[in-house]
């Protein structure tokens, strides 16, 4: 029946359509045999056609996230001077001198290591010819950049994981309390620690992701406390993950308006917004490695992690352990949101705007919409930083969450408008 | 064919499968239902009456046993209060009785509005703060705070402590417009929020559904809005008061937490108590049509009830109540959901008897979470009830829900 | 291929057994129609010969081995399942749905040339391969079930288990699914299936395992079970049994009520 290459098998089929034509079966319709070869033809031309139109969807959204992963890291980079003010604004040459000297003294290395030991008299010479610290600011940009590109990866990947899991499409990780549990993390944080994530990057990153992760294990124990058993009931972890939502909200707001002092308030909002997380060395390097440990198993499995979104019984007959692999959904999903929130902010909107319009662009299958949340997820939260950018009310940036939610409300009304019909 | 015998299914104490062999026993299970919401009735009213005795004796006396004598000496501090007010003095009890009241009766409008929209968007998930009223309401005091302040008339001397003599005669100078934005203005404001955002919420889930309201789109938005206001209201609180605007402190701190940080007398009893209960009634007459929405809206429509209609009828009573309620006595919108829950426990999912149990749970609910968070724990302020409510409220769920362990799913919605 | 159930008692609650004593064999190229009144068991029978409900005693043997410690990937490896009443989740492709399938023979490797052919093949046997990329919220209720079905063969199996594989469906649906069903018995798949219909067992010229709720079980072949006694021991209700010869030669029967 099959031989050889597709094309073959193709009129293969058609002439054991014909013979089957011949040996009539006592129900079989002979028009639908006929109807078999003739749009069999039809649906492989369809087929290619649609194909097509996927593959331009996705070839436009990577060179658009391209452009604006090369926009951030070209935007004029402006110096500061003894007053705190902005200084001037480097040239785009120099900035490109900058890159230059990052390839000879990190990448090329790698290849010959000949260049190794001139490292400190590049620099000396760069500094001499081009002005202090900016070789430091445009390499922290770039490195911002990468830690934010991954983090928007892992916020859209992060709420599609949930979405199918959860078979609704409100839920996100934050439904299980990690945003609140790091916002109670920040709030520990700014106590014990000096209120500065630069100085103290262990114990934040300890406490942000210690009350993170005790949110969402909280949930699941209780939830599994009340399924009276080793099930996971999927609303009961949407009924508890409320409460419990609540719950730290209410322990938060107790703690900031009638225990802590002003000042420590003050400390906490810096922490929460998480402006200096995102330049520390131990951040990103955690980050990196939440990324490498979480989007990768992702990325293998992303054929097999269609079924999370069948019932359990089906997936079993198809040989497959559903509720182990939903739960492995769960916990990578928790997890990368807990990072992208450890570094970024409450950015956790995007979790649930993203897979939103993926799940518009593109078809349902979890290959198709993982590519899809990588790519938009990256731009959004690109183009958010871009914005914070340029938004500076007197000498104090507005964070990205806030512009994240405020932003998130546009979107969001576009999205729904596009896919009206499909809404019930 | 051999029929199968008919013998009368024996009634369990609670049928939650509904399904009965006879009326008779529909009938006797309808009354049990019934007898419970009267019993939520009377709890709630006998810890409405406590609320309002036991503190005033109790803070004012620093007692702190309670044997019979005590009770009677209550009893008696009370009535001299009643009397002194009924001769024309004004006084601690007026305060004291108003605050009950206006306690009471936002639970009891903020439980209503829990199992209200439990009902209207067939989610269990739904509570009061859904459509974004709570955001909406501090967005109002936020407003009021940053730009409101200085109009209308201020009181005289303001930085120094003048005296009440001195604040009364001021007071009784304002004619009756003047007076009542002194009074309410901050109210107001946050009432004006809370319509604002709900408004645009509805609007844009009807633009959108080109008319018709759908249940995630509007949830979704709900959650967007809110999200996004609490996140500005933070940064406005961090702008405004850095380096030296530290007199807006306390009062940006309390929008978030805003509660009950008035004091209440009877005239309150206009402006709070007769709105809500006016809204309770209506909504409680539209009960059944609730019911019917339960089955789902395509079924309710065959049965006659205008989906869109009743949906955006009790979305607007709801939305009024919950404003008023917020806006005068604090953010404890969590209050709505825990109560609905609860008096679906109770009393089941029959709207006829769960929206009247929902208000007697929440009125009862929120008077012993009041009184909690007056009793002197430490940290407390009287002001701390939206905050105890976040924190109690979980517990209470968890106590409930947790007794149910191991039949399964909570609540029969899936 | 031979699948044996023996003295099998089936039920949610261990010590209230629904089905006792249940006894019945397919092989290659057989229907096996299970029969019985509403909530007689059927499906907590199928869902024990699977393996998704424990089983209370008895055993089910696979070519003389018994399942009861096969894994899921094993297990999968020679039967498929098609549920009753699927509900889809999201507007996946037909061609997506059915390559899940593959699922177990691919193990963790992403799906190859080779498995997109056997997809088209398993669609085109089903005839409904003019449907391959449409979403499959979007097709009827008889084209949503070949797409199950398509998707079971795509795994590869030798036996099919279908759960009321012609519940909700038109009776040209009915048909055409019946007439799916024949096929693949004729290529050497072994079939059982549950069906409320006694004309469906006949039509495939099948064996049958009546179930009753309270009296013991029978297993044979559907000349032989579909009996008028049984059918008012079974239903509560007379019918007749109606021969006819056709265009072939064949005897066909159906079974007509009597009111």
């Amino acid at each position: 029946m099959v031989s050889g290459n597709k094309d073959r098998g193709y009129v293969s089929r058609i002439i054991e359509s014909a013979r089957a034509l011949r040996e009539r079966d006592a129900f079989e319709p002979a028009s639908r045999m006929v109807g078999d070869t003739i749009s069999a033809a039809r649906a492989k031309a369809e087929t290619r056609a649609q194909g097509k139109d996927t593959r331009r969807v996705v070839i436009a959204f990577g060179l658009a996230t391209a452009f604006i992963a090369l926009l951030s890291l070209c935007l004029p980079y402006r110096g500061i001077d003894t007053m705190g003010s902005g200084g001037t604004i480097y040239p785009l040459g120099d900035v490109l001198d900058c890159y230059r000297l990052w390839f000879d003294l990190t990448i090329a290395p790698l290849f010959d290591n000949t260049l190794y030991n001139l490292t400190t008299l590049k620099l000396a010479q760069f500094s001499q010819t081009h002005e202090g610290g900016m070789y430091t600011m445009v390499t922290n940009r770039a490195m911002a950049t990468a830690i934010v590109a991954v983090c928007g990866m892992m916020l859209a990947v992060s709420g599609l994981l949930f979405q199918a899991s959860f078979r609704n499409p409100l839920a996100t990780p934050s439904m299980l309390g990690v945003s609140d549990g790091v916002t109670l993390g920040c709030i520990v944080f700014a106590w014990l620690g000096n209120g500065s994530i630069s100085e103290d990057p262990g114990l934040y990153l300890l406490c942000v992701y210690g009350f993170g992760a005790a949110a969402v294990v909280v949930v699941l124990f209780l939830s599994r406390g009340i399924s009276g058993g080793a099930r996971y009931n999927v609303f009961d972890m949407l009924l508890l993950g409320t409460v419990i939502t609540q719950l730290l909200n209410g322990v938060n707001a107790f703690v900031q308006n009638f225990v802590m002092d002003y000042g420590t308030w003050q400390l906490f909002y810096n922490v929460q917004q998480a402006g200096d997380a995102l330049h520390d060395p131990l951040v990103q390097g955690v980050v990196a490695g939440v990324f490498v440990i979480t989007v990768v198993p992702a990325l293998m499995l992303r054929f097999r992690l269609n079924l999370i979104a069948f019932s359990n019984d089906e997936g079993r007959m198809m040989g497959v352990r559903s509720g182990l692999l939903r739960g492995l959904a769960l916990v990578l999903g928790a997890t990368m949101q807990l990072a992208a929130i450890a570094s970024i902010g409450q950015v956790a909107m995007l979790s649930l705007a993203v897979p939103f319009l993926v799940r518009y662009l593109m078809p349902s299958d979890f290959r198709s919409q993982f590519l899809g949340n990588c790519l938009i997820g990256t731009a959004l939260l690109l183009v958010c930083m871009i914005i914070q950018h340029f938004a500076l009310i007197g000498i104090i940036t507005v964070p990205v969450g806030t512009i994240v939610s405020i932003l998130i409300i546009p979107f969001f009304v576009w999205v729904i408008a596009l896919g009206r019909g499909r809404w019930s | 064919m051999a029929a199968k015998s008919d013998k009368p299914r024996r009634i369990k104490a609670r049928n939650p499968a509904n399904t009965y062999a006879t009326s008779e026993q529909a009938r006797h299970s309808a009354r049990a239902e019934a007898r419970r919401v009267l019993v939520c009735g009377v709890a709630a009213l006998v810890l409405v009456l406590l609320a309002w005795i036991l503190p005033t004796y109790m803070f004012e006396h620093s007692m702190m046993r309670f044997t019979p004598a005590v009770f009677f000496d209550v009893m008696a501090y009370n009535l001299d209060g009643l009397a002194s007010v009924l001769t024309g003095g004004g006084g601690w009890f007026e305060n004291r009785f108003m605050a009950v009241v206006v306690c009471a009766i936002s639970g009891a409008a903020l439980g209503l509005t829990g199992s209200t929209y439990q009902g209207a968007f067939n989610n269990p998930l739904a509570a009061p703060k859904t459509l974004g009223v709570m955001a909406g309401g501090a967005l109002g005091a936020l407003i009021f705070v940053l730009l409101l302040q200085g109009v209308g008339p201020q009181m005289p001397g303001s930085g120094t402590s003048i005296t009440k003599g001195q604040a009364d005669a001021w007071i009784a100078s304002l004619d009756p417009l003047e007076w009542f934005w002194v009074n309410y203005g901050e109210c107001l404001c946050s009432m004006a929020g809370c319509f604002l955002v709900v408004g645009i919420v509805i609007a844009l889930t009807s633009l959108i559904g080109r008319g018709r309201m759908s249940n995630i789109i509007v949830i979704i938005f709900g959650q967007v809005f809110a999200g996004t206001i609490t996140a500005i209201i933070s940064f406005c609180r961090y702008y405004f008061t850095r380096d030296g605007g530290i007199d807006m402190v306390d009062q940006l701190r309390e929008i978030e937490n805003y509660t009950m940080i008035r004091t209440y007398y009877f005239h309150d009893l206009l402006v709070i108590v007769a709105p809500i209960v006016v809204c309770m009634v209506v909504v409680l007459l539209l009960r059944n049509r609730l019911t019917l929405l339960s089955f789902g809206e395509h079924e309710a429509a065959s049965m006659g009830v205008n989906v869109n209609r009743t949906r955006y009828i009790m979305i607007a009573i709801c939305t009024l109540m919950t404003a008023i309620a917020i806006s005068f006595a604090g953010h404890v919108a969590f209050l709505g959901f825990i109560s609905a829950h609860l008096s679906r426990r109770i009393v089941g999912p029959d709207f006829k008897y769960l929206l009247p149990a929902s208000v007697f749970v929440g009125g009862g609910l929120l008077t012993l979470i009041q009184y909690l968070s007056q009793s002197g724990l430490p940290y407390t302020s009287p002001y701390a009830a939206g905050v105890i409510c976040s924190i109690v409220g979980p517990f209470l769920f968890l106590l409930v829900v947790l007794k149910q362990r191991g039949k399964g799913s909570l609540g029969e919605w899936k | 291929m031979k699948l044996a159930v023996r003295d099998m008692s089936c039920g949610w609650e261990t010590g209230r057994p629904v089905q006792r004593y249940v006894n019945f064999t397919v092989a290659s190229g057989e229907i096996c129609c299970v029969l019985g009144p509403n909530g007689c068991g059927k499906s907590t029978l199928f869902k024990t010969v699977l393996g998704l409900i424990p089983r209370q005693a008895g055993s089910v043997s696979f070519d003389g081995e018994n399942i009861a410690r096969w894994s899921p990937k094993k297990l999968a490896s020679v039967m498929a399942y098609v549920s009753q009443g699927h509900t889809p989740p999201f507007p996946y492709k037909v061609r997506d749905v059915v390559l899940l399938g593959r699922t177990n023979k691919m193990g963790y490797a992403q799906p190859s040339a080779s498995d997109y052919q056997i997809v088209d093949n398993a669609l085109n046997d089903m005839g409904i391969y003019d449907l391959v990329e449409k979403p499959y919220t979007d097709v009827s209720g008889g084209e949503l079930q070949l797409v199950m079905i398509a998707r079971a063969l795509a795994q590869q199996p030798q036996l099919l288990v279908l759960d009321e594989p012609t519940a909700a469906l038109d009776y040209g649906n009915v048909v055409r699914v019946i007439s799916k069903v024949r096929g693949l018995a004729k290529k050497g798949y072994g079939v059982i299936m549950t069906t409320h219909s006694p004309d469906h067992a006949f039509m495939c010229n099948s064996n049958v395992v009546l179930l009753q709720r309270n009296a013991s079980m029978q297993f044979g072949r559907a000349v032989d079970v579909i009996t008028e006694r049984n059918m008012r021991d079974a239903y509560g209700v007379g019918v007749k049994i109606v021969e006819f010869m056709t265009r072939e030669g064949e005897i066909m029967r159906m079974c007509a009520p009597v009111f």
